[in-house]
């Protein structure tokens, strides 16, 4: 099953008959992976910086004169852009390159612009967390068997695959395939792109680089991933609990 | 100071903006409405599901609104719902909520559409105002007991038909009678493709997780989506239709399941003005629209979006030679965006920029206004009932194939 979202193409697949709990059939599974779309078709409308209706948009208008409340779900999605920002030394940042004009207040859950022309872009961030809620809602409805993409360059596994094995990410000219069995993996190719997408702290173009990064979270493999690809190297503040491999 | 546009597209759009603005397009105020500073709404949310969650997700965005409860018989919901307002206490029952939370303002509703009654009808009883998702019920008599609760209670009481709150529906409907002149023709349609199936979670079954394919409480496509689209006919022409042709069937999802899939509809007024009406779960084409065909032009609305086609024989108004167009296929459209000389300003005008916000936004700020300021009610009780009971008759269409008839005035 597919949606298009995000600039991209998502697609969940469930494995028949490896659910937890319970038995499903396919009306159920196919109920089951509807939700599951329509959570990553929920944040698009929510994160997307083009839809003038997104909380995105309403973030970057308001936010320079008001603080803007937040909700958990948009907070841990703020906290965790922070957190990769500070540990990166910048190297991802939401802001491009105004992080430092964006406030968190975590007593009142708002964030805020410290002065116009700021604006939050959670492109680099927002496939990830897409995935990583939509993988919590099928675990939540007992799928045990599934994986979810987005463009192929993000995803998470749950389980393993309906042959019994690990579920396997290829990537194109390497011999090792990345195993994804409940994890979740973000790969940041910037070479031979015809639009390079990732600018680096002075705002140039990255047009060499490819790191794949694997951990619990798609959403800071995400964001990990690209700040691998502006730094070059791994700081040593990278989360101990995700591997990367820098091709 | 006044800003330098940067090239041609910018010059062009925003000099465009500023004169169709001029003479088409209000204050700011309707595009990014806010209310009273000082003034505090506690809501008590009924209803947790997508649609209970979309409110909440809007709610969050007025720093004048406290959720202080949720309420939903699946406590398997609370824990998603309380990821969108982590300071609401949660209850099982509405009854319980509103014996132990006097200081509600407001309370949402937002439960499968048959459970809307008795909810509406307490909450009323206990002082509250009240906003009821679309359609309000599921039967004619529970829509007519709740029209007659609201006119009796001295609270607000706004039924959730969003055409009513849309500033870009709200640009159109005084175009209809100024623009299009006499009614040739009307079309709409919501195009989907899902199941409408929902897993059912913990706590829930799957006959209460699918209420919508049960044929005892569901109104159906025409009821549960067409509901809402036929009030922005009635809004615009200022009538109800007077009869209602109908056939659907299961096209394609073959599941077992009876209630249709796709349906047809043909609503007539009085003047012979037909609105023909398609929806299905089994083709998203088009998505969802209205349109509105006059002898002198078109008006085409997609929700965040509004176009008006001139006849080329047409008499030109003035505003229109300066407004914003927008080709789609061999058609030009005039866009019918809100606040055009602002956005040009801000340098966020392009051709067919859509809302601010989306459409449910300004449904509950209408809502709020009304509790706060006392502005009038956007769509009441009432009109939401007589909407209501159009889809209930269109639903009874299409189940019996027999027409119906609709004795509004």
């Amino acid at each position: 099953m597919a949606t298009a979202a995000m600039g991209t193409r998502f697609e969940v697949v469930i494995a028949l008959g490896l659910s937890v709990g319970q038995a499903f059939g396919p009306a159920d599974l196919r109920a089951i992976g509807e939700l599951a779309l329509a959570e990553i078709d929920d944040w698009h409308a929510r994160l997307s910086r083009f839809a003038p209706d997104s909380w995105v948009s309403h973030v970057n208008r308001t936010a320079a004169t008001e603080p803007v409340r937040c909700d958990d779900e948009v907070w841990a999605l703020l906290s965790d852009a922070r957190a990769v920002w500070v540990a990166s030394d910048g190297a991802f940042d939401i802001t491009r390159g105004q992080g430092e004009a964006l406030a968190l207040d975590p007593e009142r859950r708002t964030v805020a612009f410290s002065r116009p022309g700021v604006a939050i872009d959670l492109g680099g961030i927002g496939k990830g967390h897409a995935i990583d809620c939509c993988a919590r809602l099928l675990r939540s409805h007992g799928v045990g068997s599934a994986f979810v993409h987005g463009g192929t360059s993000s995803g998470a596994g749950i389980g393993v695959d309906a042959d019994g094995m690990p579920w396997r990410v290829a990537v194109p000219g390497e011999s090792q395939a990345l195993l994804v069995t409940d994890r979740a993996f973000s790969l940041s190719d910037a070479a031979g792109q015809t639009r390079p997408h990732i600018v680096d702290r002075q705002g140039a173009d990255v047009v060499a680089g490819r790191v794949a990064v694997v951990g619990p979270s798609a959403r800071m493999a995400d964001a990990w991933s690209t700040a691998l690809v502006v730094l070059g190297r791994v700081p040593a503040a990278f989360p101990a609990d995700y591997e990367v491999r820098m091709y | 100071m006044a800003r330098v546009p940067q090239d041609r597209r910018t010059f062009i759009t925003q000099t465009v903006g500023a004169l169709a603005g001029l003479s088409l397009m209000p204050d700011l105020a309707d595009l990014l409405p806010r209310l009273q500073q000082g003034v505090t709404v506690r809501v008590g949310l009924v209803g947790a599901g997508r649609q209970g969650r979309s409110i909440l997700a809007e709610l969050q965005k007025i720093p004048q609104v406290e959720v202080t409860a949720i309420c939903d018989r699946i406590e398997s919901r609370f824990t998603l719902a309380k990821q969108r307002a982590a300071n609401a206490q949660t209850f099982t029952d509405h009854r319980a909520m509103l014996d132990a939370l006097p200081a509600i303002t407001a309370v949402i509703v937002a439960t499968p559409t048959h459970q809307h009654r008795a909810i509406v009808e307490d909450a009323l009883a206990a002082g509250k105002h009240v906003y009821c998702e679309s359609p309000v019920a599921a039967t004619v008599e529970d829509c007519q007991a709740m029209a007659a609760a609201a006119a009796a209670a001295k609270t607000v009481c706004h039924a959730g038909f969003q055409g009513r709150s849309n500033p870009t529906y709200q640009r159109a409907q005084p175009l209809v009678r100024t623009e299009l002149r006499d009614m040739v023709s009307m079309t709409a349609q919501w195009h989907r493709k899902t199941s409408w199936r929902f897993p059912a979670g913990a706590g829930d079954t799957d006959g209460q997780a699918n209420w919508r394919l049960d044929p005892a409480v569901t109104t159906g496509l025409a009821g549960e989506v067409g509901a809402q689209q036929f009030d922005v006919f009635h809004w615009c022409r200022g009538a109800y239709p007077v009869k209602i042709a109908g056939r659907g069937g299961v096209r394609h999802h073959k599941d077992g399941r009876t209630v249709a899939d796709t349906i047809d509809l043909d609503l007539t007024w009085e003047d012979g003005a037909v609105l023909r009406y398609s929806a299905t779960l089994a083709n998203s084409y088009g998505g969802q629209c209205e349109v509105l065909n006059g002898v002198n032009g078109s008006i085409r609305l997609a929700w965040t979006h509004g176009w008006l086609f001139k006849e080329p024989d047409a008499p030109t108004q003035g505003w229109e030679v300066y407004a914003t167009r927008q080709q789609i296929f061999d058609q030009e459209g005039i866009v019918l965006i809100a606040n055009a000389t602002q956005l040009a300003e801000q340098g966020n005008l392009q051709a067919g920029a859509g809302l601010p916000h989306p459409s449910l936004y300004y449904a509950l700020m209408d809502f709020l206004k009304s509790v706060t300021e006392s502005a009038p009610v956007a769509c009441t009780m009432q009109e939401g009932a007589r909407a209501s009971i159009v889809g209930i008759l269109a639903n009874q269409a299409v189940v019996t194939g027999r027409e119906q008839v609709a004795g509004f005035r």
